[in-house]
């Protein structure tokens, strides 16, 4: 970033060149600008400035603060500054380099459900060890509740049939003597029932030892399924842990992608800035390069015109002493155009009084001006023709004039053009007091020929001056100029001419102290026309402008 | 005051038409922002400074979705009043 430092000089030469203004009056430009916002300003106005942006007054509020070498508190008073607001335009076009960029946002929704499954693969295994603890109980309440009563059933039946073996032993002892011989067979038969049972009770004893080794090795199978279960949630927790190492390791990732794509995005940027600069730099040197043709040309064009120039002096001094002699045999193409040469040197010369007092009617754009100053010769010459042949019949002195002139001229057009230099060469007499004279003005002196629209603006935009004075009138008290301007001009819009022609002694238009002597101008009567509308809003305007400032 | 207001304000205190004032007020626009383009600060002794300022990127959390944006970095314009100026508004009362 180039931080180059402007002086308000460079702004003015820079203003100069491109509005074709001579660097006075863009100086007093810039500075008639700035003091005009800062009096805006100063009267709590806003300033706003088209493609620009907003001057206006920021209040900074009163705050404490604490001086630093005696730590006393102190109090900053509240206070106004000067705040800036770039317009759209300003702001879009100095913005230009990262316009491109947009707000981008960033996902976190994503994010967001990311961190809800997280959460839920986090509460699983806690889910799955309750879940697994409970049917573990279960199983173990189970275990517990069966092994008892199964216990307590062989019991049962072990005693049932001690008593089944008992009772058949009371029964052989009461049948001894009946039936002696099927003791025999009956006792055979116990002893085999017996042995059955025995063998039965064995196998019983058995099973149930089987059982209940089966339930042991059931409930070993059970206390190992639950260590496996134990340790496979350890596995778990542990795969977890790495899960969440790997999320994070990803986010790190991620972030670091992120920084980089930032770190590229500010790189092509620098690049885009060196690209830029080094366009400018190419367009600087053709400019320059541009400039300096243009230097040369300006240059031989001067030189050129210098020669022009001196030969037509010269010429201009051959002439002089020829036309003694010339208006004796009078040569009736050379004549006219020896006139107007000497027309427009004369013309040249009223100018520079102009340039004193308005720097911008002359200095804003010379070859149009050139042009708008033929125009107006012409419509001049017409003019002070008509205006001749008026003179001619109702004025006098005119006769012995157009007698004089008449000796000296021999045809029509000569006449004219002896009449417009004799009017030029006494114009100046004529109007001593008025420093600037609108051209037209002069016209309408003599002849009230409809003007085109434009002159009307041309005598709104030039200042006006006041040379000569119809009345003098003392402020009383009640006094207005609006009643004066009703008096005098007929319409009371018209009293801000009587306020600009006693500026001087006026501060306030609405408050005029009793006493003070009030000149009332006498002003261009087409600009007090009562009926012309345009007359009327100009009035109103300067109005605005003087009830405003005040 | 408003682009006319100024000016006819300014019409009035140079003695000059004001198609003539609107040309330059409008050249000087443009020249100013042409220099504040090339990033140049322009300094004006009495009034104040004008120079282009670059805001960095930075995350903005929008305090209820707390959806989170990227704010790209840009360029501004910024004005600083100069001590003269500021001088000059140092006593003005505060109404409002």
């Amino acid at each position: 970033m180039n931080k180059e430092k402007i002086s308000l000089q460079e702004v003015v030469d820079l203003v100069a060149t491109r509005a074709s203004v001579s660097k006075r009056a863009a100086e007093e430009f810039l500075k008639v600008l700035f003091t005009t916002i800062e009096e805006a300003l100063l009267a709590g106005d806003v300033v706003k400035i088209k493609n620009f942006g907003t001057f206006k007054l920021i209040w900074n509020e009163p705050r404490k603060s604490v001086n630093i070498q005696t730590g006393e508190e102190i109090i900053i008073a509240g206070y106004y500054k000067a705040g800036f607001t770039p317009d759209g335009i300003l702001k879009d076009s100095v913005n230009e380099p990262f316009a491109h960029l947009k707000p981008v946002q960033l996902d976190d929704v994503d994010e967001h459900a990311s961190e809800v499954d997280q959460t839920d693969v986090a509460m699983d295994p806690l889910r799955i060890f309750t879940e697994q603890a409970s049917e573990i109980k279960s199983l173990i309440s189970e275990i517990q509740a069966l092994s008892p009563t199964k216990l307590v059933s062989d019991n049962d039946k072990s005693s049932l049939l001690s008593n089944a073996i008992n009772e058949d032993a009371e029964d052989e002892q009461i049948e001894e003597d009946d039936v002696e011989e099927k003791e025999l067979e009956l006792a055979k038969d116990l002893e085999l029932a017996r042995e059955l049972e025995l063998a039965k009770e064995l196998e019983m004893v058995r099973e149930l030892e089987r059982i209940k080794e089966l339930e042991l090795t059931k409930e070993l199978e059970q206390v190992k399924a639950l260590e496996v279960a134990i340790a496979i949630e350890q596995a778990k927790e542990l795969e977890l842990d790495k899960e969440i190492d790997r999320v994070k390791e990803l986010e790190r990732i991620k972030e670091l992608e992120r920084s980089k794509e930032i770190e590229l995005a500010k790189e092509l940027e620098q690049v885009k800035e060196l690209e830029l600069a080094i366009k400018l730099e190419q367009t600087r040197e053709f400019e320059l390069s541009k400039e300096l043709a243009q230097a040369k040309q300006n240059s031989q064009i001067k030189e050129l015109e210098l020669e022009r120039e001196l030969r037509a002096a010269k010429e201009l001094v051959a002439k002089a002493v020829e036309p003694v002699i010339v208006t004796k045999k009078p040569d009736p193409e050379f004549i006219p155009v020896q006139k107007t040469v000497t027309i427009t040197s004369e013309q040249e010369d009223t100018e520079p009084i102009e340039e004193k007092t308005n720097p911008f009617l002359t200095n804003v754009k010379p070859p149009k001006k050139r042009k708008r100053g033929l125009q107006i010769l012409v419509v001049l010459l017409i003019v002070l023709v008509i205006s001749f042949a008026g003179f001619v019949i109702f004025y006098p002195p005119a006769n012995e004039m157009i007698n004089n002139t008449l000796i000296s001229t021999q045809k029509g057009t000569k006449e004219a053009l002896n009449t417009i230099s004799g009017w030029f060469k006494t114009a100046p007499q004529q109007i001593p007091h008025t420093v600037v004279v609108p051209k037209d003005l002069i016209a309408e002196d003599s002849v009230t020929v409809s003007e085109p629209i434009d002159s009307l603006q041309l005598l709104f935009d030039t200042p006006r001056v006041y040379p000569e004075f119809i009345a003098t009138e003392r402020i009383v008290r009640g006094s207005r100029l609006t009643r004066m301007a009703k008096r005098y001009y007929g319409t009371a819009d018209f009293w801000v001419y009587i306020y600009e022609a006693n500026m001087n002694k006026l501060q306030n238009p609405d408050n005029i102290p009793a006493g003070t002597l009030i000149r009332i101008p006498k002003v261009d009567p087409r600009l007090i026309d009562s009926s012309n509308p345009r007359c009327i809003n100009k009035a109103r305007e300067l109005h605005d402008l003087y009830v405003k400032k005040d | 005051m408003n682009h006319k207001e100024l000016i006819a304000s300014m019409a009035a205190k140079m003695n000059a038409p004001k198609s003539v004032v609107a040309d330059l007020l409008d050249t000087t626009v443009k020249i100013i922002t042409e220099q504040l383009v090339d990033e140049k600060t322009i300094g004006f002794q009495s009034f104040g400074n004008l120079e282009v300022r670059k805001k960095d990127e930075r995350l903005s959390v929008h305090p209820s979705t707390h959806i989170r944006t990227l704010i790209p970095p840009k360029l501004v314009v910024n004005f600083k009043q100069s001590n003269i100026l500021k001088d000059k508004f140092k006593d003005l009362p505060h109404h409002e």
